[in-house]
């Protein structure tokens, strides 16, 4: 996928062509089942993995219990809204203390919104234009009830590629708020002397650059800045950043079981690319990058730890009063 | 039909046939294509200097960093027989004849035995990237039909147009008339294939590259 893009002499886009396919799939009830249930309960429910509000908001409980910070919801007027991806609500809780560490000590007004707190768009994934109108018009609401400046995409690609580029094309206008990744955000934090740290990691880290942040959204210098705020040995694989390699496999060939034996292959040229720099840990800022390279490290019986970036900064964040 | 026939033939009908399905398809595929048009993108772009189509257009004609080393044969090979292509269609004397013919308007050539040079390394490295195909697993995974077609049709006209001028198998008006017929199967089929990137190269290129310019991609 990425050398076509990025290579190509006569100009294909293979994402562009594989997206028209899937539309065609879509259209002719040919879509893979796994995908199909996603969209369903996306729909039904709000969220592909089945997550309510009340998971969230027990969720929030358990966070405002352990950081000993309130996580705010419906605050009308606050600078950013907190989107979040089913993913991080089940499986790494960690998240969300993360942001409000972070925003508690960069002083800024964040909310949660009720009615759309889940990023994820699986209208995008299966091809269907409609339903990922329906989906992004979710947040737009929310966003545009609660008067915020700036939408915040969780540590998940394609979620930020539905909301940040595709989002205002689906819903036929502008948006009247920015749409940033969390790594974005704490970048501009960074920048403004907003993000203050204590302590360094000290073993040999790594960062994935996942494809939809980086060669396909733009961001690319501030995970390396922020990287470095936090890490003594950081190292780069090669081809990091711009040309950096697949973690086996993007939202609709993670979401599939037949997709696995693919993503295992392609994983392949993830692990030459690890091989080749040997870290202890793999940082990364996407849940499903997250979860496909950990099936792959797996599988290859690979013993390097999976984290995510805006955790492992939340992790230096001084503890409040200290 | 005995050769004199033969070349008569593909000189006159046989031309102008070529000729028309080569135009009428390839004003079609244009059309079918551009007429597609596209919307504004309303999402808020990120601005970032060479990060649009203008830069990718000539970014995209040297490899990036690295692919050189990666894909020799696909970069050198394809590059030689690109302009070696080029060289023998335009700047040789007797092609430049019958562009006059046609179209009314001349410009110098080359001396003949340079053209014969680059006829033949371009002959060679067509083999080449064709050997490459063939033994690189990947590229022969993602070959189709198609691409072996597009190779042949592409190379017969060198090939033919070489050994009518070295007077080589077959005598010079038959091998002349064949080097005839085979740029006329080129033009017929180029408009219906991926050959047609002779026509879209650019365009798509642009397209690209101000799509991704967009996200602040400088691709």
């Amino acid at each position: 996928m990425r050398t076509l893009l990025a290579v190509c002499p006569v100009g294909n886009d293979i994402v562009y062509m594989v997206r028209k396919f899937r539309e065609g799939m879509s259209a002719s009830g040919n879509a893979p089942v796994g995908i199909k249930g996603a969209v369903n309960r996306t729909v039904t429910i709000g969220s592909p993995m089945g997550v309510k509000l009340p998971a969230v908001k027990a969720q929030m409980k358990h966070v405002e219990e352990d950081y000993g910070l309130p996580i705010p919801m419906d605050a009308e007027g606050a600078e950013y809204m907190v989107m979040l991806s089913s993913m991080e609500i089940i499986n790494f809780p960690e998240y969300l203390g993360a942001i409000a560490k972070i925003m508690n000590q960069a002083g800024k007004t964040w909310t949660l919104c009720s009615t759309a707190f889940e990023a994820t768009n699986a209208g995008m994934q299966i091809g269907n234009s409609d339903l990922a109108k329906l989906l992004v018009s979710r947040i737009v609401d929310g966003a545009e009830r609660l008067k915020v400046k700036t939408v915040i995409s969780p540590e998940c690609g394609h979620a930020y590629t539905a909301l940040r580029w595709e989002g205002a094309n689906l819903i036929g206008r502008p948006f009247t708020f920015q749409v940033k990744h969390i790594i974005e955000v704490l970048g501009e934090f960074q920048e403004q002397g907003l993000l203050k740290t204590e302590g360094f990691e000290t073993d040999r880290l790594t960062f994935h650059d996942p494809c939809q942040l980086a060669r396909r959204g733009g961001v690319i210098k501030q995970q390396r800045n922020l990287m470095n705020q936090v890490a003594k040995n950081f190292v780069e694989m090669p081809d990091a950043g711009f040309m950096n390699w697949c973690c086996g496999g993007g939202g609709g060939a993670s979401a599939i079981e037949e997709g696995e034996e693919l993503r295992i292959e392609a994983f392949k040229k993830k692990k030459s690319q690890l091989d080749a720099v040997k870290p202890d840990r793999l940082v990364t800022a996407c849940a499903n990058c997250r979860i496909v390279l950990e099936e792959g490290l797996e599988h290859y019986q690979m013993d390097i730890p999976v984290v995510g970036l805006t955790e492992m900064i939340a992790e230096h964040i001084p503890e409040k009063g200290a | 039909m005995n050769e004199m026939q033969f070349l008569t033939w593909v000189r006159g009908t046989g031309l102008n046939i070529a000729l028309g399905i080569f135009l009428l398809g390839v004003i079609w595929r244009l059309i079918e294509i551009y007429g597609l048009g596209r919307k504004k993108d309303l999402s808020a772009p990120r601005n970032v200097s060479g990060a649009s189509g203008w830069n990718t257009m000539f970014r995209r004609s040297v490899p990036p960093e690295g692919m050189l080393k990666k894909s020799p044969v696909s970069y050198i090979g394809g590059y030689i027989f690109h302009l070696g292509l080029f060289v023998v269609l335009f700047l040789f004397a007797p092609h430049i004849k019958f562009f006059e013919s046609l179209l009314g308007i001349s410009w110098p050539g080359l001396p003949s035995q340079f053209i014969d040079l680059v006829a033949v390394v371009t002959i060679a490295a067509m083999v080449v990237v064709l050997v490459d195909r063939i033994n690189k697993p990947v590229k022969r995974y993602l070959s189709t039909f198609e691409d072996w077609f597009t190779w042949l049709v592409t190379f017969l006209p060198v090939l033919t147009g070489w050994m009518a001028v070295q007077h080589l198998l077959l005598p010079y008006t038959t091998m002349l008339a064949l080097h005839i017929l085979s740029v006329e199967i080129l033009l017929i089929v180029l408009p219906f294939t991926k050959l047609f990137h002779a026509f879209t190269l650019w365009g798509s290129r642009w397209y690209n590259g101000q799509v991704n310019g967009h996200k602040g991609v400088a691709v």
